[in-house]
């Protein structure tokens, strides 16, 4: 994969991006009791209300979910960016050492907001909301303006700067929004939640990545079932709220965000 | 009388003059402009990716010279229209050499936006499919309509200096007559004329001042509106207005310079205009100093050294890498040429020309630290983005420059470049004045001359036309999704007869290689041939490749296929999702559910989406690719029948 996890370690821990992952910890809050019974309200049960939760106090930064998604979503090169090595992180495991010189992880997926800003700013409408609520990119519309780039809070949003390598068993895939493959140039790239495998039923690759490395960190559910899925079980959503209090990035922003972060345990209350 | 005969001539004479100098000149601008061309080029074949923009910076000299150039042109309209209704008489030698600013600059801006678009063979879609939602949108509109109105309003004053052209200038070549003959509109300068034409002048002073506000207002907002650190300003709209009259005020100070030097236009353009222009550009400096304190300062009490976003923005601007850029901007854009402005001893030609200089390179470089270190801070905790300008966007930066004074060059060779009806003419103009404004009786009009402002129907079908340009330029949209939508529509009407005739090969191989029930079609397109059998993915995908002569080929694959049948017992992909993909329509085929879409048109990279029937039987996902129309489509995956 050519992610090298001491590499990342070193360059997230530098005293710019150190500052500013304690900022955001610091910006974090948790959730009031009417947005958790928001969040888990059994509503209408035909529409899917997916929602991840992402335990911290797990995470070991061994990327095995970002490797998961790069071969599920045949995830394009990041093309040369000093930043990125290799593909595009669609999830991406950001680290840091904390106070106690113990280290941090914090996996990042599209946090598929309910008030997205990158929906909001698309001059010919190629981002939009599908019916259960994943942002998704039409990128036969798409003209490459980038300005949802811009906009993103989370940075969760990449380019094909050049043309990306297809092979011919990923031409023969038709392609839709859904499961966007074949990758084109000129055009943005995002996480999708795997929404081809989430309407069978399936969690998200890098969840089912997280789960066969025995990580547990990534949950991946239905909020309107009230029930979330590392893959392997399922446990409920509202138990594992209340139990550790759970946080979302930025939430100051309004973005109305769908992952729910649980905090280690050392940070929590 | 004589006086404003000589004048005439004097303003004429750079018109029909032509030295080795600036034949030279031109070539060297259009070498330029072809270099950056080539630049171009480049880009569009290989990607974006030739720039230096990446993830984080993911715009830089691109939207900085959009937003230098977009701002530098509304000077036109403070010139022209603000100095016009405060009755600033001494701005007419200046006023057409302002309004061409604004017209070469605004060509110059409009290519940016093409330009910086990841997929160039696309932008229609901003026609097809706008989102008033987003901030790009408003743009779009705002600039066109600005365009057309800046465009009519260096226009009208123009016509009877072309009608001059057209009769004093005889010797010209043969399309230059043509040119002035046509746009002059069969002016004569009849009195009655004169006042039809103030007129119109009239409504575009006031019409123009709004339009020219909101341009800049709107892209300021396509900063102002996202969610980033450094654009969550509420001054940003004034705050780019000013900084756009600031640059356009210092980019006229120049011309006026270049124009009194190299067509010697001292008599029009004395020390007097110079004075006053310093006077405006100083006026606004220091309204910009005035905002830019505000903009810095307020949050700067806030959050200066604080591990928050803003307090990283704000330290990497002041102190952090972004340092010298940022005091260049301060100092040498904004101080400096205060100083050099208000200090009596540098209040020469030689101080105005150095502090506009440096007023633009500083407005600039202002642009610049506006879009760059707000993209560069990290949104997550990781290292700050990296950006530096690769030789294609220097290439195509130094076009634009190129290309501006190179408009404005051939203006100049073709078209009076100060108004000669409102200055040399100032004997007649003096007459004209004592009209009575009233509207003369259109019989009286109508025998005093042929000229198209003769009578007042024809000036009010003219003005009905200006009207309908505006109404065109706000409604163009409109009409060009209509005229795309036609096209795109003909474009699949393409029949193709359907036969059993179709020849096949032996296909036994694939009975024993795939892992489910491979069907082929019985019917096709005449005179197909199947050409290749893959079996792929462990046996849970089969292709079925045909050839025909006839049916409009799919891109995507080599040499001539007509049309792709893909068979999957992919688990991903077997049963049919609960949703529509966009574009698709449902089709069933034997009573399966399935989907299909049109023929979208080839598109820029060879990759097309070509027009697709996919359905759903027997737990076999099939998809169906030919450029036919669906109907056609269904009709070949009905007659499908096990191998």
């Amino acid at each position: 994969m050519g992610l090298s996890r001491r590499q990342f370690l070193s360059i997230a821990g530098s005293a710019a991006g150190g500052a500013a992952f304690v900022s955001i910890m610091e910006n974090l809050r948790p959730l009031t009791a009417a947005e958790t019974i928001q969040l888990t309200s059994v509503q209408d049960a035909s529409v899917k209300k997916w929602i991840w939760v992402i335990d911290l106090e797990k995470c070991n930064g061994c990327m095995k979910c970002t490797e998961a998604c790069t071969v599920e979503m045949r995830v394009p090169p990041a093309w040369g960016e000093p930043q990125y090595e290799g593909y595009q992180p669609w999830i991406q495991v950001f680290g840091t050492v904390g106070s106690d010189q113990q280290a941090v992880f914090l996996p990042v997926p599209c946090q598929n907001c309910q008030n997205a800003p990158c929906v909001k700013v698309c001059p010919v409408g190629a981002n939009y909301y599908s019916e259960d609520g994943i942002v998704l990119v039409d990128q036969l519309r798409c003209v490459g303006t980038r300005i949802c780039m811009g906009a993103c809070p989370y940075q969760r949003r990449f380019f094909n700067w050049f043309d990306p390598p297809v092979s011919e068993e990923e031409k023969s895939i038709p392609y839709s929004p859904d499961y966007n493959i074949p990758h084109r140039r000129g055009v943005v790239e995002k996480c999708i939640w795997c929404r081809h495998r989430v309407v069978d039923g399936k969690v998200p690759a890098c969840v089912e990545g997280c789960a066969k490395a025995g990580m547990k960190v990534l949950w991946f559910g239905d909020a309107a079932q009230d029930a979330v899925s590392d893959g392997e079980e399922v446990v409920r959503l509202s138990q594992m709220i209340k139990n550790r209090g759970a946080y979302r990035l930025k939430e100051d922003l309004g973005t109305d965000p769908r992952v729910l972060y649980l905090p280690p345990q050392g940070g929590s209350t | 009388m004589q006086q404003a005969k000589d004048n005439t001539d004097l303003l004429l004479d750079p018109l029909t003059r032509r030295s080795n100098g600036y034949y030279l000149l031109v070539s060297v601008l259009l070498a330029i402009c072809g270099w950056g061309t080539y630049a171009y080029a480049n880009q569009v074949i290989s990607g974006i990716g030739v720039w230096g923009v990446r993830s984080e910076v993911i715009w830089a000299v691109d939207i900085t010279n959009f937003v230098f150039f977009i701002g530098i042109s509304h000077v036109g309209a403070l010139m022209s229209a603000i100095l016009r209704l405060t009755s600033a008489d001494w701005r007419k030698p200046i006023t057409r050499l302002a309004e061409v600013v604004t017209f070469a600059s605004l060509l110059v801006a409009v290519t940016w936006p093409i330009a910086h678009l990841g997929r160039p063979d696309r932008w229609i879609n901003l026609l097809i499919y706008p989102k008033l939602q987003s901030p790009l949108v408003w743009d779009l509109l705002c600039i066109t309509t600005y365009m057309i109105g800046s465009t009519i309003f260096l226009y009208l004053p123009l016509i009877p200096d072309i009608a001059k052209c057209r009769d004093r200038l005889t010797n010209v070549s043969r399309f230059r007559r043509r040119i002035y003959s046509v746009l002059s509109l069969g002016w004569t300068g009849s009195e009655s004329e004169m006042q039809y034409l103030e007129k119109a002048i009239g409504i575009m002073t006031i019409l123009i001042i709004p339009i020219a506000i909101s341009v800049h207002t709107v892209v300021s907002w396509d900063f102002a509106m996202q969610l980033r650190t450094g654009w969550n300003s509420t001054i940003f709209g004034p705050y780019f207005v000013t900084g756009a009259l600031l640059s356009g005020v210092a980019t006229v100070l120049l011309v006026m310079a270049a124009l009194t030097k190299f067509y010697h236009l001292d008599e029009f353009i004395t020390r007097k205009h110079f004075d006053y222009i310093a006077s405006l550009l100083l006026a606004l400096n220091i309204v910009m100093i005035y905002f830019t304190i505000n903009e810095y300062m307020v949050p700067g009490y806030k959050v200066l050294g604080q591990g928050t976003m803003e307090g990283e923005w704000l330290s990497s601007l002041l102190w952090g890498i972004y340092w010298p850029r940022f005091w260049f901007q301060i100092i040498a854009g904004l101080i400096l040429p205060a100083i050099i402005l208000s200090v009596p001893k540098t209040r020469t030609i030689t101080g105005y020309l150095v502090a506009s200089l440096l007023v633009d390179i500083g407005m600039w470089v202002e642009r610049f630290n506006i879009v760059v270190p707000s993209l560069a801070l990290p949104q997550l905790p990781y290292a700050w983005g990296q950006y530096s300008p690769t030789w294609f966007e220097i290439s195509t930066t130094a076009a634009s420059f190129a290309g501006f004074a190179l408009v404005y060059l051939l203006f100049t060779r073709t078209f009076p470049i100060i108004s000669m009806w409102e200055t040399a003419d100032q004997s007649d103009q003096s007459t004209h004045k004592k009209i009575p404004t009233k509207i003369l009786p259109t019989r009286t009009l109508t025998g005093a001359s042929d000229s198209v402002f003769a009578s007042r129907r024809r000036f009010l079908n003219y003005g009905a036309m200006m009207v309908a340009g505006f109404t065109l330029g706000s409604v163009s949209s409109n009409i060009a999704t209509a005229v795309v939508r036609g096209v795109k529509k003909n474009s699949t009407d393409i029949t193709v007869p359907i036969s059993t005739l179709g020849e096949s090969v032996s296909v036994t191989d694939v009975r024993s290689m795939a892992k489910f029930q491979v069907e082929k079609p019985a019917k096709m397109p005449m005179g197909s041939k199947l050409d290749d059998v893959r079996v792929g993915n462990n046996g849970k995908l089969v292709t079925l490749l045909y050839v025909n002569p006839t049916v409009p080929k799919i891109s995507m694959y080599a040499s001539d296929v007509g049309f792709v049948i893909l068979e999957m017992a992919d688990p991903k992909l077997d049963t049919p999702p609960t949703y529509l993909p966009n574009g698709f329509k449902r089709v069933n085929v034997k009573l399966n559910s399935g989907f299909a879409r049109e023929f979208s048109g080839a598109e820029f990279d060879n990759r097309d989406e070509p027009g697709q029937l996919q359905w759903w039987e027997g737990g076999v996902h099939f998809v169906l690719l030919a450029n036919l129309p669906i109907e056609q489509l269904r009709q070949i995956a009905e007659s499908m029948e096990p191998i």
